[in-house]
């Protein structure tokens, strides 16, 4: 099976970086936003098309 | 100090909304009606009438440009103007801006319908449109631009709702994408040249195009879809914190995706594979954005059984779901080898268009009509009538192109166990599509029947409501003022977000620089590092009647129909010649790989026939290719080449780096007539009965262009 793991040495360094780099940043933004003490300002916010 | 004390009056402009969605019916019937014209000359060519502004290359730009800039363009304002001063509490900042921006989009449309035909064109996709116009929608732009940030500035509500957000993001793309694709060089008020030349130009051209799509046809209607669906519903939106993690990863991703346009052409192979992960990475976002709009209507299914507004919103909705499915599909090299090219990409755009813009704009102008003229729509029953019309409309076009498309990839690869061409005369491939090009006839015009009966009932309901004597003065709302919502944003729970949103200058920035990134990563590189671009010694620029004649191959849009991009794929190679190289393009501006293959490819067509295969079939297609659906080009024939350019042209191109001697320059005319002899002279000798004066005529130019195509690098073989 190990034919079918990349080999470390092969991955291209940029891309590789890159990637880890947005994946971290997408995921922190994702946790931050879901914290549980967000809902109560969420809820007034999206009501606000239907108070006009 | 109580509440009622601490209120003012606001009155919001809905005259301007109502000259908006006037503007949306009158251009959708219009831009609708063109495309099946066009498709009606697809499946029956003697319906392009001989008549040059007619003809297919000349209309299909002028249908995309008016679905897009004309129907969704003034659909996209109609609702940024009615939301935006409700969810800001403020009237536009300036109603002369606004009647400012009304009328110049529209007299820029009517621009667009008058050139378009005439042939001025630069033959960029949603681009077409020559630089004098090119300014004016900047400048209009700017005006829209100032007419939203203003209200924003003066508004009454501290936060910026999700929906404002996409307006912003649409602004200020657009803006970029539009200033950077049309930067052009001018020879005269209606004649340009791209400052892009061949890669680098298809790389900023489908920057700009896939973004079009993506900030024109998606952005802003994802804002209405925020706005509207919560009032149709009668219910917040579904999930307001996926709408923050919607909007940043899709403004983000989507910038990047515009090289999955150019999968398997001689743009480096690096950047195509950013254009893939990018592309397939927007499944993401944009599945979010059509679970939240879609989940919205929780709890009130039931509604969407009496309630045609809903209805369209779901079906749009829907559709934008299978669209973003679809199109991170299509990006993956394997099927994109297959689909580019042939109808499916049709069938794929059409999916977006008719079933996503289409019907959002259809939900939302139903929405607005008993709220802008103060009286129910006329017919439910037309509405109705009008969503399932639509409904079978759209599934029999892409159903039937779809089925176009893969039997057209198919047929192009498929060898005999010889391995030889099963089909090596590409109209047989032509000819097996011509059933499906009727059935999408078919499709286009249960659409456009559904078009004509919302015309019928908006008309109807303006009467109805003129006939009542309803009250149309702009309507006024108590409100409270941004001085009595104190800013608690720094207190608890202090989300950085929402402190993010009460700050619309640093939310623009960061906007900004969301989108900013994604283009010059790739550009830049392919500028900058010249392997990407391999020199090719042999590669010369064209001569003055080669030039001449590629400028009729623009006009014409023959690139509707045919590609100049030979893919290095065995049945291409087999097919057409040696695979397309990127240094064979520099010359080229603006480039001509096209996106679709109605006909063959023609970069390697040069030398292919002799000139009076070229006369004869470009006078009648029929004579040298049965069955051929191209129409004829007779007043190339009849019409004398307009020289007085040439020279100023030839210098452009030296200007911008064409290596043209100051001889070349200057004795471009004198060279443009003994090219032009020498080709009549050899079209004498081919035995066409040359008529007096053929040498001036515009088919000579054309021939002159078609015979040097694809041929530079077979001197370098010699």
């Amino acid at each position: 099976m190990s034919y079918l793991v990349p080999q470390f040495e092969s991955l291209p360094f940029w891309p590789t970086v890159s990637g880890a780099v947005f994946f971290a940043l997408f995921a922190g933004i994702v946790w931050w936003i879901y914290r549980g003490d967000r809902k109560s300002v969420y809820q007034a916010v999206e009501k606000l098309p239907l108070d006009d | 100090m109580t509440a009622q004390d601490n209120t003012e009056t606001v009155r919001y402009d809905d005259d301007i909304v109502r000259k908006f969605v006037l503007a949306t019916v009158l251009w959708g019937l219009v831009g609708m009606l063109v495309g099946v014209i066009i498709a009606l000359q697809l499946a029956h060519w003697p319906l392009n009438f001989g008549i040059p502004w007619l003809t297919f290359g000349r209309l299909r730009p002028l249908h995309t440009n008016a679905v897009i800039f004309a129907f969704a363009g003034n659909t996209i304002f109609a609702g940024i103007y009615y939301s935006h001063q409700r969810l800001m509490k403020a009237r536009m900042f300036s109603d002369l801006l606004s009647k400012i921006h009304f009328w110049g989009w529209q007299l820029i449309i009517v621009s667009a319908a008058i050139t378009l035909p005439l042939g001025i064109t630069v033959s960029k996709e949603y681009a077409e449109l020559e630089w004098p116009i090119d300014i004016a929608i900047t400048l209009i732009w700017v005006v829209f631009a100032i007419n939203f940030f203003g209200t924003l500035v003066k508004r009454r509500e501290r936060h910026i709702y999700v929906a404002v957000w996409f307006y912003m993001a649409t602004i200020i793309t657009v803006a970029m994408l539009h200033i950077v694709n049309s930067l052009a060089l001018p020879v005269s008020p209606w004649k340009s040249y791209s400052v892009f030349a061949g890669v680098q130009d298809g790389l900023v051209q489908w920057w700009y195009g896939h973004n079009a799509v993506a900030f024109f046809l998606t952005t802003p209607f994802l804002g209405l879809m925020y706005y509207f669906m919560p009032k149709a519903a009668e219910r917040p939106v579904y999930s307001y914190r996926l709408s923050i993690i919607h909007f940043w990863s899709l403004v983000f991703i989507y910038i990047w995706s515009g090289p999955h346009h150019l999968l398997y052409t001689s743009l480096p192979e690096w950047a195509q594979t950013v254009g893939v992960v990018f592309s397939v990475a927007l499944i993401a976002p944009s599945w979010g954005g059509m679970i939240n709009g879609l989940l919205t209507l929780r709890g009130a299914w039931d509604k969407l059984r009496t309630d045609p507004v809903l209805k369209f919103f779901v079906v749009g909705v829907t559709f934008y779901g299978m669209s973003t499915f679809e199109g991170p599909m299509m990006s993956i090299k394997a099927i994109n080898g297959l689909t580019h090219f042939t109808d499916y990409v049709i069938g794929h755009v059409h999916g977006g268009a008719l079933g996503w813009n289409g019907f959002l704009a259809f939900g939302m102008i139903y929405y607005l009509m008993p709220k802008l003229w103060g009286v129910p729509v006329y017919s439910k029953r037309l509405m109705m009538t009008h969503f399932w019309t639509a409904t079978i409309g759209i599934v029999l076009y892409i159903t039937s192109m779809w089925t176009a498309g893969i039997t057209q990839g198919l047929m192009w690869r498929a060898f005999t166990e010889d391995g030889l061409l099963k089909y090596p005369e590409f109209i047989e491939t032509v000819v097996r599509l011509i059933p499906f090009y009727w059935v999408r006839v078919l499709g286009g015009v249960l659409y456009l029947l559904g078009m004509i009966l919302m015309v019928y009932n908006v008309v109807q309901t303006v009467k109805a409501s003129k006939a009542q004597g309803v009250d149309l003065s702009d309507p006024s709302f108590q409100v409270r003022p941004l001085s009595a919502d104190p800013e608690d944003y720094h207190h608890s729970p202090n989300p950085w977000h929402r402190k993010l949103e009460g700050r619309p200058v640093t939310f623009a920035l960061f906007v900004f620089l969301a989108v900013i990134i994604g283009g010059p990563v790739t550009y830049i590189p392919l500028v900058a590092v010249r392997s990407n671009i391999p020199t090719i010694a042999s590669v010369k620029p064209y001569t003055p009647l080669e030039l001449e004649g590629r400028d009729i191959y623009v006009r014409e849009g023959c690139y509707t129909c045919h590609s100049q991009m030979v893919r290095p794929f065995r049945d291409e190679v087999v097919r057409y010649g040696e695979y397309s190289k990127a240094g064979e393009f520099v010359y080229d501006r603006p480039f001509q790989f096209g996106s679709k293959r109605t006909g063959p490819d023609l970069h390697r067509v040069g030398g292919k026939y002799n000139n009076f295969w070229h006369y004869r079939h470009m006078l009648d297609p029929r004579s040298t290719t049965p069955d051929s659906i191209m129409p004829s080009y007779s007043w190339l024939y009849d019409d004398d080449l307009d020289t007085s350019l040439t020279k100023k042209k030839i210098k452009a191109f030296k200007t911008m780096g064409a290596p043209y001697s100051e001889e070349e320059v200057n004795e471009a005319n004198a060279l443009l007539d003994a090219q032009a002899k020498k080709v009549t002279d050899q079209l004498v000798e081919e035995g066409v009965q040359a008529p007096p004066g053929l040498q001036k005529k515009e088919i000579i130019a054309l021939i002159a262009y078609l015979q040097r195509l694809g041929t530079d690098i077979k001197v370098a073989a010699k």
